[in-house]
């Protein structure tokens, strides 16, 4: 009888320790959730944030963390859709009790996670997120990288002013808020400086065959051709465009960044121009020694997306050690006001509209590789 | 440019693409002409193809026509145990049992082709020189040659093996009476692997093609063209081998005729626009017969 009742309390002791003490550790760790696209058609963009993103937490916990916590990771694939980014956001929100979000990457995937941590209120940090109509979701998400509409604007500019183009044709994603976005800014911006888009050709996420629109611009032969849109299908636009004999100048934005467009664009991107986020060539120590670890690490040099993921967490940890806990409304005011954070791409300004103030690069590809053309500072917002 | 040289233009590419669509409808019509099965699950067999062509280049380090060859032979292997796991058992199931399965067989191949060689997009290795053929005043790059080449050759050759040899004629025989076929001592079973290892060799060299072509490949690349080789498949009159080559390249010319002139938004829209136009006013196709169902 005795016997059984020492059993029942030892085991009820036992249940007691197994469930407190992982409690007390939860304490001292500041759990933060990562999405992002590890699979699917922007795979490459996913895998440099996840790299960048581990190593610099990994620093800061090496370094003793924020304010003696240290950090520790929730890291989901999106798979670069919407719907699983949806899922990842609700996982790390209802049972993985996250003190806020980093990520996604990509602007559909973002569009479909703000309003979910808007409506948590939970703040969220996008490195990577481009498109205008992210941070006016709410005031709970920020992001690392600059608006579509500056990066549009930078590459008509430097079209029509540094490279003296006056005809450009466009080719797009109607069905990608990324693409339709550039466009815009690309269009309205190099209409204004007296250039003339002489032809437009759409297609939509998923195309393969863009021999028909290309043909189509191919006939009207203009000087430059803006392709804004990922990789995975910038690539084998700029490789048909070839092929069916269109020699225009080709201009990108930052989505052509990866090491795998080479190989997609069948190094038809040779002579291209980009806008983005960062250039290896810049010549800061911060960046450099960014570039140095990171390539020693990982064993290749990291592209933009890495140093946005880098820069990502740099401004996480400057918001929680400003904020001082993980409070979501004291986090959120530290990452709308945190500045002049040393990072891999520039300077960086919070601001509480989300976007921060920083610089941004046009890139040429020559000879495989991305070469530093200009470097544009920030012109308001 | 003038108007004319660009309609020719398009032309060529309409039937580089339609070229692709005939190849994957030849194996949609052969299955369905033999066993009444819409094998939903044909478009996936073409996407394999790609990747048994990507890893036959890149790891097996094969040049392009051996390459081609051991996809296709892959893909046939994969259609014959498809078609014996999956639809044997079924066989004298209700239409629509199997009909579900093979969407499931689908979704399968899907999810394991994910799993297997990963969701990034993969470009594909381009194993022959790029270069543009010029013809008077129009083009033609050596990629679409290539399409119009290996597709003739497929197609001739399949009209030689279903025409003159005996595995045609029997394909013939248990096409017209699976029965009747059976009681002359013909083996349906083996006839009908051998359909399908025929129509799932075609889809792998389309797959192939396409690669080179496009130079992207996905596990997910073989829904849209699939769906749209069975329009196209429906368009000719599905079970109808000439109508199934007829259909592709009517499919691929209209495709890019809507991107010229229209939207590329409509490319899909009027894919499939044409799939119920013909059912609504000529349900056996182009080239069918107009024939009473028996019931």
């Amino acid at each position: 009888m005795s016997h059984v009742k020492l059993k029942t309390m030892f085991i009820c002791l036992m249940l007691v320790v197994a469930l407190a003490v992982p409690g007390f550790a939860q304490e001292d760790v500041i759990k933060i959730g990562l999405i992002t696209s590890l699979t699917g058609s922007v795979a490459t963009y996913g895998q440099s944030v996840r790299n960048a993103v581990t190593m610099g937490v990994d620093d800061i916990n090496a370094a003793g963390g924020i304010n003696g916590r240290k950090i520790s990771l929730v890291i989901l694939d999106d798979k670069g859709d919407a719907t699983e980014a949806a899922q990842a956001a609700r996982r790390l929100i209802d049972r993985e009790n996250v003190a806020m979000i980093l990520g996604p990457v990509i602007t559909p995937c973002v569009m479909a996670v703000a309003p979910i941590a808007q409506a948590a209120g939970l703040p969220m940090l996008t490195p990577t997120g481009t498109g205008d109509q992210i941070t006016s979701i709410g005031d709970y998400i920020f992001r690392g990288a600059y608006k579509d509409s500056f990066q549009g604007r930078i590459m008509a500019q430097f079209a029509a002013e540094n490279l003296g183009i006056k005809e450009a044709a466009i080719i797009y994603d109607v069905a990608n808020d990324y693409s339709v976005g550039l466009r815009n800014a690309f269009k309205a911006t190099f209409e204004e400086l007296g250039g003339k888009i002489i032809a437009e050709e759409s297609y939509s996420t998923g195309d393969t065959d863009f021999s028909a629109q290309l043909t189509s611009l191919a006939m009207r032969n203009p000087e430059s051709l803006f392709i804004p849109d990922y990789y995975s299908t910038a690539g084998p636009i700029l490789m048909q465009a070839r092929l069916l004999g269109l020699d225009s100048v080709m201009l990108g934005v930052d989505g052509w960044d990866s090491p795998d467009l080479s190989a997609l664009a069948g190094g038809f991107e040779e002579g291209g121009y980009i806008v983005n986020h960062y250039s290896a060539d810049v010549d800061s120590e911060v960046t450099q020694n960014f570039i140095a670890r990171y390539t020693e690490k990982f064993g290749q040099a990291p592209d933009a997306l890495a140093a946005l993921g880098y820069d990502g967490v740099l401004i996480m940890a400057s918001a929680l050690e400003a904020a001082g806990s993980t409070d979501p409304e004291a986090l959120k005011h530290a990452l709308g006001t945190v500045g002049d954070i040393d990072a891999a791409t520039g300077v960086i300004n919070m601001d509480p509209e989300g976007t921060p103030i920083k610089s941004a690069v046009i890139l040429r590809i020559t000879g495989g590789k991305w070469e530093l053309v200009d470097r544009i500072d920030p012109i308001g917002r | 440019m003038a108007w004319h040289i660009m309609a020719l233009q398009q032309l060529i590419n309409g039937l580089a693409l339609g070229s692709v669509y005939a190849l994957i409808a030849l194996g949609y019509t052969m299955v369905y002409g033999i066993i009444k099965l819409i094998n939903f699950a044909h478009g996936d067999i073409y996407m394999l193809g790609a990747y048994f062509g990507f890893y036959a280049i890149t790891v097996l380090k094969l040049s392009l026509v051996p390459a081609v060859l051991t996809s296709m032979a892959g893909a046939a292997l994969v259609g014959v145990l498809l078609e014996r796991i999956a639809y044997r058992p079924l066989r004298n199931s209700p239409r629509i049992a199997v009909l579900i399965t093979a969407i499931g067989a689908s979704l399968l191949l899907q999810s394991t082709a994910q799993l297997v060689f990963g969701a990034s997009f993969k470009p594909f290795p381009q194993a022959i020189p790029f270069r543009r053929i010029q013809l008077g005043p129009v083009f033609i790059t050596n990629r679409q040659l290539l399409i119009f080449g290996v597709a003739v050759l497929l197609m001739v050759i399949l009209h030689i093996i279903v025409h003159y040899t005996k595995l045609g004629k029997a394909m013939r025989a248990v096409s017209m009476d699976k029965e009747a076929a059976l009681l002359m001592g013909i083996n349906v079973d083996r006839i009908i692997s051998a359909t399908f290892a025929m129509g799932s060799a075609l889809a792998a060299a389309a797959g192939i093609l396409v690669g080179m072509y496009y130079n992207r490949i996905d596990p997910y690349m073989g829904m849209m063209p699939g769906l749209k080789a069975f329009v196209a498949a429906v368009l000719g009159g599905i079970g109808i081998v000439p109508g199934a080559v007829v259909g592709g390249l009517l499919m691929g010319v209209a495709e890019n005729v809507v991107v010229t002139i229209g939207s590329s938004t409509l490319r899909d829209a009027v894919a499939f626009a044409i799939l119920i136009v013909v059912l609504l006013f000529r349900p056996n196709g182009l080239l069918g017969k107009k024939g009473i169902e028996k019931v």
